[in-house]
């Protein structure tokens, strides 16, 4: 199918490359379908894209919170799982939405609500976590990565 | 919206398992003790308003050059 997108001009993508979201996203709970698009064609990258099908505007850059959180713990409950119809040991995905801002190297994950993906069903759900531990705003750089003066685009 | 007026010390129950007691009042601050189930899903309200916010600003992302945010992981994870 064809897919009008801000970002990537028109795209055309197979039916199977859409992820469900059923509830949506926080804030965007009409927001039920997205595909994933490499973060950058030309270079291997720990994001990627997430495009909504719906509108052509919407696309967040996503990542695994495991590369920058090793022991980064999401435990779901068997109704969690139920919701991404996950079968009690079936392995998923687990993805972090990041916000880029005008200073690109201070560059944050979302790591108190996120992504998982059911990739066999094809469906997803942004969960929130009870833990206290991390962060809405979690920097993927160090400090010492970070600067005042990155030049914006 | 049921409204129930409690003392220190005195509890509400909802359901059989979940129980919410007043620990303390100091000024405008209320603590609360909760004892339910373990898998009882228990969040501050607010963390809903700064996930929508964050999902807004994910979304509103500025322009960036995507092959300058991959060269800076890949030097990180060098590191």
């Amino acid at each position: 199918m064809k897919l009008e997108t801000t970002r990537f001009g028109n795209i055309d993508i197979e039916e199977k490359e859409i992820i469900e979201f059923p509830d949506g996203l926080y804030g965007f709970e009409k927001e039920t379908r997205f595909t994933f698009l490499p973060f950058n064609p030309d270079v291997e990258s720990p994001m990627e894209w997430m495009q909504s099908v719906k509108s052509p505007h919407l696309a967040f850059v996503i990542t695994d919170p495991h590369l920058y959180v090793p022991d980064y713990k999401l435990k779901l409950l068997a109704e969690d799982k139920n919701k991404v119809k996950l079968d009690s040991d079936e392995p998923f995905l687990t993805r972090s939405i990041v916000t880029i801002p005008e200073n690109y190297t201070e560059m944050t994950a979302n790591l108190v609500a996120p992504l998982v993906i059911n990739s066999n069903q094809r469906i997803g759900k942004q969960f929130v976590l009870t833990s206290m531990e991390y962060d809405t705003r979690h920097f993927l750089l160090p400090e010492e990565m970070r600067t005042t003066t990155a030049t914006p685009h | 919206m049921l409204v129930l007026t409690r003392k220190i010390g005195e509890s509400i129950k909802i359901n059989e398992d979940v129980k919410i007691t007043v620990i303390d009042v100091k000024g405008k601050n209320i603590r609360l003790g909760i004892e339910a189930p373990r898998e009882t899903k228990i969040y501050r309200e607010e963390v809903f308003l700064r996930i929508k916010e964050e999902n807004q600003s994910a979304a509103t992302s500025h322009q960036f050059d995507p092959s300058k945010v991959s060269q800076l992981m890949k030097d990180k994870i060098k590191k």
